[in-house]
């Protein structure tokens, strides 16, 4: 079967070429989420939309031998548990809880060590979104084939 | 400045109308897999649109989701289901038309019915929008109002949405547990 082998070498090389410059994007708009446009959802979705590209190019077998189901699985509930807790994290410092507190202090406003705790919202946001669209495509295309007529 | 104004409005309805007949051709196409791919550049208009309309984020959601994950989720679909639509017999065929005329028609008189209470286009009826564009410095330090907002402004509404898709993905997993796997294929 071609998709288990991936595709031709003409893809492949253009694979190579572009998913690191998506991943690059991906970051820009992971950490600069609360400077200018974008944030965790669509940087996520983002890193997610450049693994299928390895999948697409490379083949299943490939991508999941370098990040497995369950790393995935791992990963996105740490994103999440990073989201929970860090609303804690008003509650400890007596305000109400997803206060926007930080765990640093505040800084200048449009420098990427701002805002309070917008970035490490951002960053848990990627590593729930990505890990999870991850799993439900590594699920997706391993779940069995309808018998064509 | 109005001279410019003026063209920017005849491309934004050029696309306009282009993104209505690239819908039209995602309806009609037979082949599902090139409906997807068309339906992936209707998308890319579409957040073209969002851009000229200065919402820069509401358009890179648009095209990350509509472009990418959008048309891997369908073309993934189809590689598991069939490519090209069945037809349907002549029996049923009446009756379908007939339905399908009957909710535009009831959707056409409900839109119609709505859009006289509308606000003007650029005049919303909610201030609070200005109350967050003129504090946000003051209350959050971030440029980016819109990631503000999301996060801070309306936290709880974030949170929820992260959580949906996290139990969304959880729930898939669970109900297709126990659909047959994909079978081991070693010729080719």
């Amino acid at each position: 079967m071609r998709r288990r082998k991936g595709m031709s070498i003409i893809v492949r090389t253009i694979a190579r070429l572009l998913v690191p410059i998506m991943l690059l994007v991906a970051a820009y708009i992971i950490l600069h989420g609360h400077v200018t446009h974008g944030g965790g959802f669509q940087g996520g979705v983002l890193v997610a939309c450049a693994f299928i590209l390895l999948i697409l190019a490379f083949g299943i077998d490939y991508v999941e031998g370098k990040v497995s189901f369950e790393f995935g699985q791992v990963f996105r509930s740490v994103g999440a548990t990073i989201i929970i807790l860090a609303g804690f994290i008003g509650l400890v410092f007596g305000f109400w809880f997803f206060r926007n507190v930080g765990v640093y202090p505040y800084g200048f406003p449009g420098e990427i060590f701002s805002a309070g705790s917008l970035v490490l919202y951002n960053i848990a946001e990627m590593a729930n979104v990505s890990a999870s669209f991850l799993v439900a495509f590594y699920f997706l295309i391993r779940l069995g084939r309808k018998r064509r007529k | 400045m109005a001279e410019a104004l003026g063209w920017l409005s005849l491309l934004f309805n050029v696309l306009l109308i282009f993104s209505v007949v690239l819908a039209f051709i995602v309806v009609e196409l037979k082949d599902l897999l090139y409906a997807s791919i068309v339906a992936g550049f209707y998308g890319l208009i579409i957040g073209v649109l969002y851009f000229m309309l200065q919402a820069p984020d509401i358009a890179l959601t648009q095209i990350v989701v509509g472009v990418g994950l959008q048309t891997a989720l369908l073309v993934i679909v189809i590689s598991k289901t069939l490519r090209v639509e069945e037809k349907v017999s002549g029996k049923d065929l009446g009756l379908r038309v007939a339905s399908i005329w009957a909710v535009i028609v009831l959707t056409v008189i409900l839109v119609f019915t709505v859009v006289y209470d509308f606000p003007v286009f650029g005049q919303p009826v909610e201030r609070v929008g200005q109350y967050y564009v003129e504090n946000v410095l003051r209350d959050v330090g971030a440029w980016n109002a819109v990631g503000a907002i999301i996060w801070d402004y309306r936290g709880y509404d974030t949170l929820g949405e992260t959580l949906v898709l996290f139990t969304a993905v959880i729930v898939v997993l669970a109900v297709f547990k126990h659909a047959p796997k994909e079978r081991n294929e070693h010729n080719s």
